[in-house]
């Protein structure tokens, strides 16, 4: 009986899906610390995206909801129904104001834009 | 990392990148897992110690990773690391594993009924006749026989000259021979 009288053949068979299922099992137990922490980076800097834009959106409703109770004529808390715009309280509502309500200024007094933004602004408008 | 993009040199660049290294090692167990698991495979039979062992070798390549300089290509320095745990593991279970007052025809039996062996009772008996062979002898064989290694790649891999590498095939081929014209 000679070697080369012999069919050279592997005949070691493994599971179905065997090698897949080694290399994951390899990779867990080497690097898989080091290729999760990747994806956790990821999914933390998604995470940390998320939380900006609720804190970005309870900003936004919170302004537009102190804009709306801080209008003259619409605070509610104390029940002034002025809708007169004065220089005296204008720091009050410095933080406040929005478009609509400088529009609705600029629609009441007689001034023109550029002036009211100089009183506004404190600046000289000579 | 597909198989078709595997490119040695890149690899041993990326595994010096400590961002680069997890994803440099991946492409390392998915080109060598089953050449390596085939090589351990033929020396210790079982599947299930395969499995073991091969799982240590990727470990402790892993382990070691700051030591592969490049010198050697990523395949030899796998090999390495796989033979010397397969001959470790064999020396440990010595007293489980064949010796020479296993009867003759045990091995195969054994193989036989084995449900991750395909072959037939010719097939078994001849992995018995390998099987009886010395630890390093039987490495020999299957690096020259079943892989097809040159004997000046064996030569620095078991750290062996190619004569006593040459001498040391031809003697296993001689008492597998004999083994099978004994018991077929």
């Amino acid at each position: 009986m000679r070697l080369e009288d012999y069919k050279k053949k592997d005949p070691f068979a493994t599971p179905e899906g065997y090698f897949a299922k080694l290399n994951s099992n390899i990779l867990k137990a080497t690097c898989g610390n080091s290729l999760p922490q990747e994806k956790r980076k990821k999914v933390s800097l998604v995470s940390r995206m998320r939380w900006v834009g609720y804190a970005a959106m309870i900003a936004i409703i919170a302004t537009v909801a102190a804009g709306i109770i801080s209008v003259p004529g619409t605070d509610w808390k104390k029940g002034n129904a002025s809708n007169e715009f004065t220089a005296g309280n204008t720091s009050e509502y410095d933080n406040s104001i929005d478009g609509e309500y400088i529009d609705n200024m600029l629609e009441s007094y007689p001034i023109d834009e550029y002036t009211f933004y100089c009183y506004l602004t404190d600046t000289d408008n000579n | 990392m597909s198989r078709e993009k595997y490119n040695e040199k890149n690899i041993v660049a990326q595994l010096k990148d400590e961002s680069l290294r997890a994803a440099a090692f991946s492409a390392i167990v998915e080109r060598y897992s089953e050449q390596i698991y085939r090589h351990i495979r033929r020396m210790v039979l079982s599947h299930e110690d395969t499995n073991d062992l091969v799982q240590e070798t990727f470990i402790k390549a892993w382990t070691n990773i700051d030591k592969f300089r490049g010198e050697s290509q990523i395949q030899t320095w796998l090999y390495r690391i796989a033979i010397n745990e397969t001959l470790t593991f064999i020396g440990k279970n010595r007293g489980s594993t064949i010796s020479i007052d296993t009867p003759e025809g045990a091995v195969a039996d054994k193989l036989e009924s084995d449900v991750f062996f395909n072959g037939d009772r010719a097939e078994a008996l001849f992995h018995e006749a390998v099987s009886r062979l010395p630890a390093k002898q039987r490495l020999t064989f299957n690096m020259k026989y079943y892989e097809e290694m040159k004997y000046e790649e064996m030569s620095a891999l078991l750290d062996t000259s190619v004569g006593a590498l040459k001498a040391s095939y031809h003697i296993a081929v001689k008492k597998i021979e004999e083994f099978l014209k004994e018991n077929n």
